[in-house]
């Protein structure tokens, strides 16, 4: 005998389907939204604590730009008056919850060594050298004012047969078989730190810095003063020189008597120096005549490996490239000229004054002009004499001369790979470029007074600092705090709690874990829009909130839809056996029995589910070690069977109350039906306050996190899964929506026959039952808009945008609906109605 | 025996003394020689300054006008000439140093330029 089933087994079919995927997508999703919480914790961890916590600066040290936008340019701490002792340094080193204490002192903009180029000459010949310097910001080439010349006739007519452009080209200028010229000089930031802090917060080994009689003998005293200094490798100097060879005639005697005789007393030196537009006369009429026009222009740029710092004599090799010398590879400079006292003056810098508009927007003014290049000049600058000398080049005092000894390169490009490395404030490797083209990047020119940062060109070390820079050298220190291992709510007050201990001392303290870089538009004068790197304070904090802003929202909005569709489903199936148990219990079967009947068939219909998704996750688990798909399917499965047992004792009470018909038949019939559409009248809300809110909630949340580049590498990961819960959210709501269209259509369709048997057309059967969607749907529609705007108002900004987009989104869900209204009712109408229509016809 | 012995230590000793000493001598032994080391000139008049080396091999000749301005430096042999003017009366403490290439640097060698008004 079979057994009795209320339910029949197409019934059964789909919703143990449909629970099977309620189950496991509900447990797999909360799953991965776990998983997704805890990727983005470890992302903060890894990469937001940066290499340091705290910043300690002197007092009043907060800019302009910190105050009102909470940022700081890239490689901020490069620039700086000082403030801070070696002995504060030493306190905050020794405090005993530091681990590492890197100060930072910047020292200035210092040349390289001044020295010359040279390329070998037959001392017989006879040639003419013209050199024209340029200097380029990566955008503009700038144009060096003087363009130097010599004429040298060679030693066959007279021992010193040389005429210069100037004073300063002859000084440079060797002769013989070496025509030698100045290369051009530019600035470079020279910063001093603890090699060993330093090393320890970096990674860099720094210890060259510590290497003591280094020899060069291109030094004063052979370095017995100087200072090692590394070298900052992935720059070149921003400099290139056109050289223009040409060959000379030679003159004849009685032609260079005439020249002697034009000269202020035979003597071309003494007119070049003390009259020298005579003598550019004299060149102009008599000399320049002996070039032969047959010139050759050579291009010379500085070579991948010229770092700032190096100090080498340049050479023109066989193949006219210019080349640092190196004797240990036999690449040698046949001779040249050099400077023992470039570092004598260098320059100091003043931070850049960035203008910041109502609209937070920032521009940077032009402030004046270099005189030698043309180029703009957009900060203060103090020129800085660091030693004062005697007339013969020496120091007066050899303690405090200032020279260095290039002794080893650091790089930060290797660095690149660890997002917080930046906030480090001198090793930003991030180059401002051109807003209208991301490829035009830009740097600082030759000239000093750019308004672009740069990193640290030389490091120095700080034992230095004081002699250079006086007796409160240090601009900030960088503290890594001590036994933190995670950046977690423990250790954020830990770090708050020696920021504040600092500051009572009256440092500027800043808590930079978390920091973050961000690219900002900046309007240059002369230049145009320029996309420049920031650094945020707290970027952690801003990734945090709001991920955790948007878990929170799609959690509750998840959840809610979940629960009002399994709801839903569990209602409609247990009323709808509640016709069927009540019949048997009229035809004598025991309530006992109905109930076991009942739970019978539900131990399969939630039972079964129930098991194939937990063997489901079992085998999963043991597969991939992901054991929490299975703990939380296990939550959502009691869950269900207590909703089930809830649902199950409430349904026997629900009743369907005819009350006095005192509305309109259409509102009658929603009131009538209202256990039937609650469901759908839910999911309708909250699909509309998904469409209308969440979006903008999410586009507001994402863009102020992907700021900065910790948010957008962190968003980036997560992008995905809110992809895949928003399109559960929609299709869970849509079913339900489509489930009570077809079940209230099929409750009515003894209505359905009796306006067919009446003679109603399909249309007007429609229309009829549409007009009743419409407000029940519309107002589900109209709520779940209002809640969004209200929201939305409270939680973020409403744009003009976002309303009409909301508005839109709202009419989208309501002609959803309509269409589904209209789908399910020929459906239904197809199946039953017409043909009774066309029966009682 | 024994004093067959002793001499022949003794030889040793000396032997390696000796060549020891030469071997040191040979690595500080980088001469500089400058001529003329005293002069005077007009301002605007050339003087030729040889610097030389008692070493072979190449070496760096450098040459300071003592007036401030750049060192000049000529890659040669033996000996280099600088051929040099002076624009202001005054005396000038010049010099001249050998960097050889194989035995290192020499001392520096100063000289005393005086230059009168033309």
């Amino acid at each position: 005998m079979k057994k009795l089933r209320l339910y029949n087994k197409k019934t059964v079919f789909t919703v143990i389907t449909v629970l099977i995927l309620t189950i496991s997508t509900v447990s797999y999703t909360l799953s991965l939204l776990t998983e997704a919480n805890q990727q983005v914790s470890q992302s903060i961890t890894n990469f937001s604590r940066g290499t340091y916590d705290i910043l300690i600066r002197p007092p009043q040290a907060h800019t302009e730009l910190e105050k009102q936008l909470n940022i700081v340019e890239n490689n901020y701490l490069g620039i700086g008056d000082g403030g801070m002792t070696m002995e504060d340094w030493e306190k905050v080193k020794k405090h005993p919850q530091v681990e590492i204490a890197a100060p930072v002192a910047s020292i200035g903009l210092f040349t390289a060594r001044e020295r010359t180029f040279m390329l070998e000459k037959d001392p017989l010949d006879a040639k003419y050298y013209e050199v024209e310097y340029a200097t380029s910001d990566g955008v503009n080439t700038y144009l060096n004012n003087d363009s130097s010349f010599v004429y040298d006739f060679g030693v066959s007519l007279a021992p010193f047969n040389v005429y210069p452009s100037s004073l300063e080209v002859d000084e440079s200028y060797v002769g013989d078989y070496v025509a030698s010229f100045t290369f051009p000089v530019s600035y470079h930031q020279v910063v001093a730190v603890d090699p060993r802090e330093e090393g320890k917060l970096t990674g860099y080994d720094l210890t060259p810095l510590l290497e003591e009689n280094l020899l060069d003998t291109y030094e004063y005293e052979d370095g017995k003063y100087s200072i090692p200094i590394m070298s900052l490798a992935d720059v070149s100097v921003p400099v290139s020189i056109k050289l223009t060879i040409d060959d000379l005639a030679e003159p004849t005697e009685e032609e260079l008597d005439t020249w002697m005789d034009a000269f202020i007393e035979g003597n071309p030196m003494l007119t070049l120096i003390e009259h020298r537009d005579v003598y550019h006369q004299v060149v102009e009429k008599h000399i320049s005549g002996k070039r032969l026009q047959r010139e050759k222009v050579v291009e010379l740029t500085p070579d991948m490996n010229h770092s700032p710092f190096k100090q080498a004599l340049l050479f023109l090799d066989e193949n006219d490239q210019l080349k640092l010398e190196d004797r240990e590879n036999d690449e040698i400079a046949l001779g040249g000229a050099f400077q023992m006292n470039s570092q004598r003056i260098g320059y100091r810098l003043s931070p850049v004054v960035y203008q910041i508009d109502d609209e937070q927007k920032l521009s940077v003014n032009q402030i004046g002009v270099d005189e030698v290049y043309n180029a703009p000049i957009y900060r203060k600058i103090e020129e800085v004499e660091f030693y004062q000398i005697d007339d013969s080049g020496r120091p007066l005092n050899n303690e405090d001369y200032v020279g260095f000894i290039e002794n080893g390169t650091f790089s930060i490009k290797e660095n690149t790979e660890t997002l917080a490395s930046t906030p480090l404030g001198i090793y930003g490797s991030e180059q401002p470029y051109m807003a209208s083209d991301s490829k035009a990047l830009l740097h600082p020119s030759a000239v000093p007074g750019s308004f672009i940062t740069t990193p640290a060109h030389g490091l120095v070390s700080i034992e230095h600092a004081e002699r250079i820079k006086g007796e409160a050298p240090i601009d900030a220190i960088r503290v890594k705090v001590a036994g933190i291992t995670v950046y977690n709510d423990e250790a954020e007050s830990l770090i708050k709690q020696l920021a504040e201990e600092w500051r009572d001392e009256g440092f500027t303290v800043d808590i930079v874990a978390g920091a973050s870089l961000q690219e900002l538009p900046v309007e240059v004068e002369g230049l145009g829009k320029v996309m420049q790197s920031f650094t945020t304070l707290g970027a952690a904090d801003t990734v945090v909130s709001s991920w955790n802003a948007m878990q929170l929202a799609l959690t509750i909005l998840y959840v809610l839809v979940v629960l009002t569709f399994v709801i839903y489903t569990f209602f409609n199936l247990l009323s709808d056996r509640l016709k069927d148990e009540q019949l048997l219990e009229r035809l004598g079967w025991s309530k006992k029995t109905i109930d076991r009947l009942r739970y019978r068939e539900w131990s399969l219909i939630l039972g079964l589910p129930i098991f194939i998704v937990l063997m489901g996750f079992i085998l999963f688990g043991r597969w991939s070690n992901e054991w929490l798909p299975f703990f939380i399917s296990i939550v959502i499965s009691v869950v269900y069977l207590l909703l089930f047992f809830l649902i199950d004792r409430m349904d026997k009470k629900v009743l369907h109350v005819v009350t006095k018909q005192r509305n309109s038949i259409t509102l009658q019939n929603i009131r009538f039906y209202r256990n039937n559409i609650l469901a759908s009248v839910v999911q309708l809300f909250l699909t509309t306050f998904l469409t209308c809110f969440l979006p903008f909630f999410l586009l507001q949340n994402v863009s102020q996190a992907t700021k900065t580049r910790l948010g957008s590498f962190i968003h980036g990961e997560i992008e995905g899964l809110f992809v895949v819960i928003i399109i559960l959210l929609y299709v869970l709501s849509l079913v339900t929506v489509y489930q009570t269209l077809s079940r209230v259509w099929t409750l009515r369709i003894p209505e359905i026959k009796l306006f067919s048997i009446l003679g109603w057309e399909k249309k007007t059967i429609r229309a009829y039952f549409l007009k009743e969607v419409f407000v029940w749907a519309g107002l589900a529609i109209l709520t779940g808009w209002i809640v969004s705007v209200v929201v939305m108002s409270l939680v973020i900004e409403i744009t003009v945008l976002s309303f009409a987009v909301g508005i839109l989104g709202a009419l989208l869900i309501l002609f959803i609906t309509w269409l589904g209204s209209i789908y399910t009712l020929k459906r239904v109408q197809s199946k039953g109605g017409d043909k009774l229509a066309n029966r009682a016809s | 025996m024994k004093k067959v012995s002793k001499v022949l230590v003794g030889i040793l000793l000396f032997g390696s003394l000796f060549f020891g000493i030469s071997q040191i001598e040979a690595n500080a032994a980088v001469e500089t020689n400058m001529t003329p080391t005293q002069f005077t000139k007009k301002t605007y008049e050339y003087q030729t300054i040889t610097i030389g080396t008692n070493v072979g091999g190449r070496a760096e000749f450098r040459f300071n006008k003592g007036d401030g301005s750049a060192t000049k430096t000529k890659l040669g042999s033996y000996s280099v000439s600088f051929r040099e003017y002076w624009t202001k009366s005054d005396i000038y403490n010049y010099w001249g140093r050998v960097i050889s290439e194989n035995y290192g640097p020499g001392p520096t060698r100063y000289g005393k330029a005086t230059i009168r008004i033309q």
